[in-house]
């Protein structure tokens, strides 16, 4: 019974989801809310079940440790978060702020330099000579395709860009309309598979069931 | 309109009449205004009539034009304003030095001023440049001096002195121990006609006066009352003069002028005057400054009228005449006529002189009863006598009563002429000959009197004369000149006989004018012996005189008597003149012809005798330097007349030797000495000076700098002349210039109009330019909504029947036909994954559900059939998930296979550094992002031999493979991603970042098949996504159709 009234649920909140066709409405809006909503609190439950309530225990269960004592630092560092609340001492959280910008920042850029910039360009195994100048090529003209800068002649006093600029933009947008068109069309595929795994667990749990 | 003055140095706004300020001290500018002399009222400058009562407030200078004496009452003598030089007290550097009173010379005013207790030059500092000067040349309230005044002086400086009327000086300051009485008659009688005395009152000031006086005062008052009736202050202004008169009218007062006068005077006798140690003209002086105050109390006081001290003691016997009455009864004429109570009156008023002492000092019989005057003339002249040479001693005695160098009649004269208030007052008798006619009783006495004096100075060559008396019959005025000169030549002990019976009828004023011609006759003859020679004549005086048409009508008058004598009658006219009248004539001048007030075109070069040539002019005033001193001066004194000279004082002496004769001067001896002294003095003085050295010559010639000398021009230089730039004008008035700026090219030149380059805005310019406008105009009726309305618009029904149809279509897929091909190949990229897997059996896998329930029908295939293959393949299953969701996702995929949870993952990018850094053996993880790790959760992570991470999501991708996988290079890392990230993941895969990659729902029915694994709705799924992108290709290509078609449509529409 639980199980056919969550798959009512499901069924109806999934319906809700899919009204937004016919364009936004309230059943669409509650079942949007209900989904961020469980989403949050479920996040919360599992931060505060996984992540609190672990390291609680441990400071609790030895509070002298220089591992539970060295949690007092990070405890500071979320009230001094929480103090951003409050405007006469908000500036106390911009250390808070900082320090996980600051490290966010930095581990991001290493990993973004060691983990894809570098090895896209030396581990790049192209099939041949051609295909690799053609990527290169693309690459570039995709790139150039960003430029917005243009030279105003004075003979039409217009403002456009110079012919190779114009031929190599071309060929970007190009390139990005392609790449584009396939990210849609991957969407779509995404799309029509979660929507035919609903409606293949609707069908197969109603069939199942009836 | 203000009446302040405000100070310039501290803003203190003073009285109009301050000259310093009464705050700080400092000097006021003068007053901007013209204080009426009527109501007192300030005016501007600019206005010649006062606002509030239309007084005048400058002098007409019509006025002073001459009129005809016969059309209307001849004007008052032309009185000039006149400034009197600017000299210092003791600068005598135009002066002779014994020419200087000692006072003015040393500065030392002992002698004067001694008997002022309290005055000092410390307690009164202001006044240290007038501390030489007698207190009535000082104004109170000025510290300069009066003589300095004049050329500064307004009419608020006469308003000052009126506002302070009594701190001018006054006689009685002058003789502290005298009272008002001081103040002679006539002017007592100017004070009570002023103040509208009573009826009765001019019998108390006749019974004041002495004859001839008495006869000026009423004669003046009768023409005052009959010329000008309309004009009653002329009665309260009896007593001034003429020009005093005028002054009056100019604005000022009596009071105001007299300190100026003073001064005039004061400097024009010290010009003249040799005999400085003689100060006491200054104090005789006091007399013609102070007789112009008619506001002077002048009641008569018997008690101090017989003892008339200082001054007046002097002019006492001139006003004075009076007679004991044993002399009255021995007199003839209107005296004897009058009645005798009103000489008693005379005899009360106080008079102890008579005619018959004047005689008898004159001759030296006894001076028992003479006054103290008398005594000191008489003592004078004997000394004077004495001191002459034996040769001029006889002459002197024979023509005593000529030398009029008394004390008292010098001063006297010099006063009169200076003040000229007694002989002003002759000069208006003239205006009303018929006044006379109208005597009233009060005034017989006064005409007797008159009658009488002219009775006394009767001549018998006058009387022998009968045209000259009857040319001068009308000339009643110099009746009392007669007196005058009778009193002074002693002529009284001639005591000629009545004419004729006639003078019974003192009432008639023909008898005055005989009378007169016949006492000029007597006058004349006196000293007519010695002046045969003299050709001067009354034309020849006011030819001389400028200002002989300005002259009153009795001096005209002589004018006239003498164009009406004959030729032959020239010299006996001559004589018949006054002597003390001819002499002053210029050139032979005396003082009062040369006051500035009265005759202001006199020759004044006689003052510069004596003067070197080359100091002649260097320190003189304007007025002086129109004297030319390169030609001789004229003798002061005519040198062929030695009677002439003998009747002039010594100290008027001339002291030149060309125009004097050592014979005919008897005081040349005295005065010789001291102007040869003077000159060689002054010439030694000259020839001393160093010689004088050019100014160019003596100056050291100066260094000229570089830049200057630069700029010298070429033709001093001596350098060649630059060529000219530019081109030579050849027209126009720059004709021959070079380098002229051509402007008509510039103005002329004809250029192409650029026009403004045009501005092309697309559409999406075009509507952030209405947005813009919408947000800072608030234009609410242009409001652009653009979500309520999109671009393109579908409508429902057609979105709805699109969903249908891809529910349908995909329904289709599920319970249809299966379109999912079974023989095509297995893809490269799953043979990997299948191949990291199957190597890293046995192995602790590591696996991260980077997904939430929202993926889960892509997603959760892959990692069911991937979770299939780890457990068949005996590998540990380490699951993770840096969603919080993930981890129920999960747990209901591990529900049934061994794995073990670490759980949430917090941090990302971070969290997976750290996760990374436990993976591969390379270190050993006791905690992992806080969280203690127990022992099979350190073992299993540092020894992981795969990691499979399994996301929707790029930056969970990116961020496994950046922070873990480069990190644990030698763990492989395969990945499970939907199909739309697929794309991204091949670059990856390529690059050998990924080991293996199962891009979507067919990469997962192809790693079914390969792993032969039981069918699990996968290919279901697949047959349905089949479906659906098939009607989602058609729809695509359906609307392409439509869309585009329609938009060639509108695009050829628009280009026709």
């Amino acid at each position: 019974m639980t199980e056919l009234a969550g798959l009512i649920i499901g069924i109806a909140l999934t319906l809700f989801i899919y009204s937004y066709m016919v364009g936004d409405n309230p059943l669409y809006r509650i079942s949007v809310h209900l989904l961020v909503g469980v989403s949050a609190a479920y996040a919360v439950v599992v931060v505060v079940r996984q992540l609190l309530l672990p390291i609680w225990r441990q400071v609790q269960a030895n509070p002298t440790a220089p591992d539970s004592v060295i949690w007092l630092v990070p405890v500071l560092f979320v009230l001094m978060l929480l103090a951003r609340r409050l405007p006469s001492v908000s500036w106390l959280g911009n250390t808070t702020l900082a320090l996980l910008v600051g490290v966010g920042a930095a581990v991001a850029l290493l990993g973004s330099l060691t983990g894809t910039l570098w090895p896209q360009i030396v581990d790049v195994q192209a099939p041949s000579p051609l295909q690799g100048a053609i990527v290169a090529v693309l690459t570039v003209c995709t790139l150039l395709a960003f430029q917005f800068t243009a030279l105003r002649p004075r003979s039409s006093g217009v403002w456009q860009p110079a012919m190779w600029q114009r031929g190599v933009t071309a060929v970007g947008r190009i390139v990005l309309t392609i790449t584009f068109g396939a990210l849609f069309a991957t969407l779509i595929s995404t799309g029509l598979i979660l929507l035919a795994e609903r409606l293949n667990f609707f069908i197969t749990e109603l069939v199942q069931r009836f | 309109m203000s009446n302040e003055i405000k100070c310039k140095t501290c803003g203190f706004e003073n009285p109009h009449s301050s000259k310093f300020c009464n705050n700080c001290g400092a000097k006021l500018p003068l007053s901007t205004h013209i204080i009426c002399p009527n109501c007192e009222t300030p005016n501007t400058r600019d206005r010649i009539f006062c606002d509030t009562c239309g007084t005048r407030l400058v002098p007409d200078t019509s006025q002073l034009k001459p009129e005809e004496p016969e059309e209307a009452p001849p004007p008052p003598p032309a009185n000039e304003p006149f400034s009197l030089p600017a000299r210092r007290p003791g600068d005598t550097g135009e002066l002779h030095p014994h020419a200087v009173p000692d006072w003015l010379r040393t500065g030392d005013i002992g002698s004067t001023k001694d008997n002022d207790a309290g005055e000092s030059d410390d307690e009164m500092p202001e006044k240290k440049g007038t501390s030489d000067l007698p207190d009535w040349l000082v104004h109170d309230s000025d510290p300069e001096p009066i003589i300095n005044a004049p050329t500064n002086i307004s009419t608020e400086f006469y308003q000052d002195l009126l506002d302070k009327a009594e701190d001018l000086p006054q006689p009685d300051d002058l003789y502290p121990d005298d009272d008002a009485t001081n103040l002679p008659d006539w002017l007592s009688e100017a004070d009570d006609t002023q103040a509208g005395a009573a009826p009765h009152a001019d019998e108390q000031a006749s019974a004041g006066l002495t004859g001839w006086l008495s006869d000026l005062r009423d004669e003046g008052m009768a023409v005052d009352d009959t010329a000008v009736p309309e004009e009653p202050e002329d009665d309260i202004n009896s007593g001034l003069t003429d020009w005093l008169h005028e002054l009056d009218d100019l604005g000022g007062t009596p009071e105001d002028h007299t300190a100026e006068n003073a001064a005039a005077l004061d400097e024009l006798l010290d010009d003249q005057q040799e005999d400085a140690d003689d100060s006491d003209w200054l104090q005789e002086l006091g007399p013609a400054q102070t007789d112009v105050l008619p506001l002077q109390p002048a009641e008569p006081d018997e008690e101090a009228a017989g003892e008339l001290p200082g001054w007046m003691d002097e002019l006492g016997p001139v006003q004075t005449n009076l007679l004991d009455p044993s002399q009255i009864a021995e007199l003839t004429g209107p005296l004897t006529d009058l009645p005798e109570d009103e000489i008693v009156d005379d005899e009360e008023a106080g008079a102890d002189v008579s005619f018959t002492n004047l005689f008898e000092t004159a001759t030296g019989s006894t001076t028992d009863d003479l006054p103290d005057w008398l005594d000191t003339a008489v003592e004078d002249v004997d000394s004077f006598l004495e001191d002459l040479p034996d040769d001029s001693a006889e002459e002197m005695a024979s023509d005593f009563v000529s030398e009029e160098t008394t004390d008292w009649l010098r001063d006297g004269l010099t006063a009169d002429d200076s003040d000229l208030d007694w002989l002003s007052e002759t000069g208006d008798l003239d205006v009303a000959p018929d006044a006379a006619d109208e005597i009233t009783p009060d005034e017989e006495t006064a005409v007797a009197d008159f009658a009488f004096a002219d009775d006394v100075a009767e001549a018998p060559d006058a009387v022998d004369d009968p045209d000259l008396s009857e040319d001068l019959s009308d000339d009643d005025d110099f009746s009392w000149l007669s007196d005058m000169e009778a009193i002074e030549t002693g002529e009284l002990v001639v005591e000629p006989e009545p004419a004729s019976d006639e003078w019974a009828v003192p009432d008639e004023t023909s008898h005055a004018e005989e009378e007169f011609l016949e006492e000029q006759e007597s006058a004349e003859a006196i000293v007519s012996d010695e002046t045969e020679d003299d050709t001067w004549t009354s034309d020849t005086f006011f030819a001389e005189t400028a200002v002989g048409a300005d002259l009153p009508d009795w001096l005209s008058q002589l004018d006239k008597a003498d164009k009406t004598d004959e030729p032959a009658d020239v010299g006996s006219t001559d004589e018949e003149m006054p002597e003390w009248i001819a002499s002053m004539r210029p050139g032979q001048g005396i003082i009062g012809s040369e006051l500035p007030g009265v005759f202001p075109e006199m020759d004044l070069r006689d003052t510069l005798e004596g003067i070197p040539e080359e100091l002649a002019g260097a320190e003189l005033p304007e007025w002086l330097q129109d004297t030319p001193l390169d030609q001789a001066p004229p003798p002061l004194f005519a040198a062929s007349d030695k009677e002439e000279s003998m009747e002039i004082p010594d100290w008027l002496q001339p002291d030149s030797e060309e125009t004097e004769s050592p014979a005919a001067t008897p005081a040349a001896p005295m005065e010789q000495p001291g102007a040869g002294s003077s000159r060689d003095e002054w010439r030694s003085l000259l020839e001393e000076l160093p010689p004088l050295t050019p100014l160019a010559e003596s100056l050291p010639k100066a260094d000229i700098p570089e830049w200057v000398q630069q700029l010298k021009p070429p033709e001093l230089t001596g350098e060649p002349p630059r060529e000219p730039d530019g081109p030579e004008e050849i027209s126009g008035p720059l004709k021959g210039m070079h380098g002229i700026v051509s402007i008509e090219p510039t103005i002329a030149k004809p250029r192409a109009a650029t026009l403004p380059m045009p501005y092309v805005t697309t559409p999406e310019q075009q509507q952030q330019v209405a947005l813009l406008q919408q947000l800072t105009q608030e234009m609410p009726e242009t409001v652009t909504t653009l979500s309520t309305k999109p671009a393109y618009d579908t409508a429902v029904w057609l979105r709805v029947v699109l969903a249908m149809l891809l529910i349908a279509a995909v329904l289709v897929g599920l319970r249809g036909p299966s379109l999912v091909a079974t023989d095509n190949p297995v893809p490269a990229n799953v043979q990997a994954v299948e191949t990291a897997v199957s190597a890293a059996a046995g192995q602790p896998v590591l696996l991260a559900l980077e997904y939430t329930p929202a993926m889960a029908g892509e997603l959760s295939p892959q990692a069911e059939l991937l979770l299939a293959q780890l457990a068949a393949n005996g590998s540990p299953v380490f699951i993770t998930s840096q969603y919080a969701a993930g981890t129920a996702v999960a747990s209901n995929l591990t529900a049934a296979a061994d794995a073990h949870m670490i759980g949430y993952l917090p941090g990302e990018s971070i969290g997976l550094r750290q996760l990374g850094d436990c993976l591969g053996g390379r270190n050993e993880c006791e905690q992992l992002n806080g969280r203690l790790l127990d022992a099979d959760l350190q073992a299993g992570l540092s020894q992981i031999g795969l990691v499979i991470v399994l996301t929707g999501d790029r930056d969970n991708l990116v961020n496994w493979i950046e922070q873990v996988g480069s990190v644990s290079e030698n763990v492989p890392m395969v990945a499970g991603i939907t199909q739309a990230l697929t794309p991204l993941a091949n670059g990856y895969a390529i690059t050998g970042q990924l080991d293996g990659l199962l891009g979507g729902m067919p990469d997962a029915v192809a790693y079914q098949q390969l792993m032969d694994l039981p069918e699990s709705g996968v290919q279901t799924q697949l047959n349905a996504q089949i479906f659906g992108q098939l009607l989602a290709g058609l729809l695509l290509l359906i609307g392409l159709l439509t869309y585009g078609t329609r938009s060639l449509a509108s695009n050829r529409q628009q280009k026709k």
